[in-house]
């Protein structure tokens, strides 16, 4: 792989966006920065801003009120970037799926601006931190493998 | 005088080397903090890592921005990280061909990356921006102010002189028997603190509170520029402390060579502990501490240079 | 004091405003009151040494109906005013404008239910979305979900305001 992929594989800065969340994910991601499991080794920053980012963590179903805010927050990410779903809501809506302030999950509104984006999911109500740190690598690597193919 | 080849090339070494140590620092600085913190840290690569991604990702200009200011910013301030870098380790390598005035040099060099994150966030059009170029412009006209006058202690004991060269070869009271170098140090110390922009003063680009400061629109290859900047000035602040305060780097003989290298370690290793073991301050206790509190100290250590050395 | 000591100093005070009295436990008790005595019934309470807990509503059939919820900490007794609002008016007096605590509850309810609160100092929008439609009330029982489009404001593709300069990624 070229080196800017390889960049990208070796140092993924995170950005997080709770679009509905009860929490619960975002208190798992924030374990995740622990020194139990640390993350940082893996070269993953926690950053301020989204242009600053390449991974989104994006937790919470999407209500009304985010989706257009978590478009624009995806748009303002700079390119390439993934994006993590984390959580069984971010996945699907979780139980929150035929409420009447939801908008959709994470990637279908994503989708809406981005048709080709690089989408992984981790289920789990909340998932546990390894399973979050697993979701991560596994998005890297086919991101870095779809990068690297062009 | 040297000739623009020779120049040049002691630029480009200076550039390349400060920018290696510059990444390597970075990388003391996250390890550092992983052990303080019980951590493991990132391998030793990650500096690279980072700057590889960066330059990899796409440059985003919001369309509000003033796009000269903003592009070209970091890349001023990268630039007079450089050339400061080439004037220090000149001095350090070759005292005698220091000019005079050479320290005003380095430290107008040396304020130009605060005021390029100035530029930058004013020029971010983004609340978020303009409050971090406030903050750090504030800090700015907070800190400068010690810093130069700790140096002075150095100046008055190398023989009332402007030049690195001078201060470096000159016989002086050294920083564990002088007062006033050692006031003068402690003083600078905690300057350089603020001026690389660690905790307790950084807030400037504080993370936590306003999404990155003056740094929050930045994406790609500027974010690189300003990543190495900052790089630069991990490594140059501490060379330029023990330069003027501490004795230098002396070379040539081997066990100057290691006192030379543990001085150095030593100064990166105390501002990392200070950044893991304190908190940010509010920028109006910030300008409180450094005007009220190290002011008075660098004024005192001038005082008592200038009666230590009217005998 | 005990509950029933409570409840005996409430009905000396309060007397006719009180409709009904239920004593469910030795800690519950649920005063069912009228519309237009629910602003004193509550004052009283708040005045004598009620904490609001928090405020529910339920959609029955032909009125709304809006339970404040008061914790008498240390007769360790939790004291419950029952009113209506009835349809298809649905007012009740706003309890904010005696404590402020009441003011965000009032607003939710008056948000998913749409029990109107008269004399509310700041009756606007909480939760719901800001585009969602007035009138719209989802915890009501006849709420239809499928038949309201729930998916809001997107951003439009020209809504971007940056430039990306450079495509390094793309080279």
């Amino acid at each position: 792989m070229n080196w800017k992929v390889w960049g990208l594989s070796k140092s993924p800065w995170v950005y997080h966006v709770n679009t509905g969340a009860c929490n619960n994910c975002d208190i798992e991601i924030l374990d995740c920065l622990t020194p139990r499991f640390d993350i940082e080794r893996f070269g993953m920053l926690l950053v301020p801003s989204p242009r600053h980012a390449d991974a989104l963590l994006v937790t919470g179903g999407v209500t009304r009120q985010a989706r257009p805010r978590l478009q624009e927050v995806y748009r303002q990410t700079a390119k390439p970037c993934i994006v993590l779903c984390v959580g069984a809501c971010a996945c699907s809506m979780g139980i929150f799926a035929d409420c009447y302030h939801m908008a959709g999950p994470p990637d279908k509104v994503i989708r809406e601006v981005d048709p080709s984006a690089i989408i992984a999911y981790v289920p789990g109500c909340p998932p546990k931190p390894e399973a979050i740190i697993a979701g991560a690598v596994k998005g890297l690597q086919a991101a870095c493998k779809l990068l690297s193919q062009g | 005088m040297m000739n623009l080849g020779a120049m040049i090339g002691v630029l480009l070494v200076a550039f390349a080397g400060t920018l290696v140590l510059g990444l390597a620092m970075k990388w003391v600085d996250r390890k550092v903090t992983a052990m303080v913190q019980w951590r493991v840290g990132p391998p030793w690569y990650q500096p690279i890592a980072d700057v590889a991604k960066l330059l990899g990702k796409e440059t985003i200009v919001p369309q509000n921005a003033r796009r000269t200011g903003f592009l070209l910013a970091p890349v001023v301030g990268f630039a007079a990280v450089a050339v400061a870098a080439a004037i220090l380790w000149g001095a350090n390598l070759n005292p005698r061909a220091s000019f005079v005035g050479d320290l005003i040099v380095v430290l107008y060099l040396l304020t130009i990356p605060s005021l390029a994150v100035v530029v930058g966030g004013a020029a971010s059009s983004n609340p978020h921006g303009a409050v971090g170029a406030s903050r750090e412009m504030k800090l700015i006209l907070s800190y400068e102010l010690p810093l130069v006058l700790a140096m002075v202690p150095a100046m008055i004991a190398g023989g009332w002189t402007l030049r690195l060269g001078d201060i470096m070869t000159t016989p002086s009271p050294s920083v564990w028997t002088s007062a006033a170098m050692a006031l003068g140090f402690v003083v600078c110390l905690l300057c350089v603190q603020a001026k690389l922009g660690l905790v307790p003063f950084d807030m400037a680009e504080a993370e936590t509170e306003i999404m990155g400061g003056a740094y929050v629109e930045y994406s790609g290859a500027p974010l690189a520029v300003i990543y190495l900047t900052r790089a630069m000035m991990l490594a140059v602040m501490p060379i330029l402390l023990v330069t003027v305060l501490w004795g230098g780097f002396h070379f040539d003989t081997v066990g100057g060579a290691i006192a030379s290298v543990l001085k150095y370690v030593l100064v990166i290793v105390v501002t990392v502990l200070v950044r893991n073991t304190n908190p940010r301050v509010r920028i109006d206790h910030a300008m409180k501490f450094f005007w009220f509190g190290l002011t008075p100290l660098a004024v005192l250590a001038v005082v008592l240079a200038l009666v230590g050395s009217t005998p | 004091m005990n509950r029933d000591q409570l409840v005996k100093q409430i009905d000396n005070d309060l007397g006719s405003k009180v409709a009904d009295v239920f004593r469910r436990n030795a800690k519950r008790v649920y005063l069912t009151v009228e519309p237009e005595n629910s602003l004193a019934v509550n004052r009283y309470l708040f005045e004598h040494g009620g904490r609001l807990a928090t405020a529910t509503g339920v959609d029955c059939r032909d009125w709304i109906e809006v339970c404040y919820h008061y914790c008498f900490d240390p007769l360790n007794v939790v004291v419950t005013v029952k009113t209506r609002a009835y349809k298809p008016a649905c007012e009740l007096d706003s309890v904010a404008t005696v404590f402020p605590g009441a003011n965000f509850i009032e607003r939710e309810i008056q948000d998913l239910l749409g029990a109107k609160f008269l004399n509310h100092p700041d009756p606007r929008r909480l939760i719901l979305a800001d585009d969602w439609p007035e009138g719209v009330y989802p915890l009501r029982k006849d709420y239809h979900h499928e038949a309201h489009v729930n998916t809001g404001r997107a951003v439009s593709p020209d809504h971007g305001r940056a430039r990306v300069l450079s495509a390094l990624r793309r080279g």
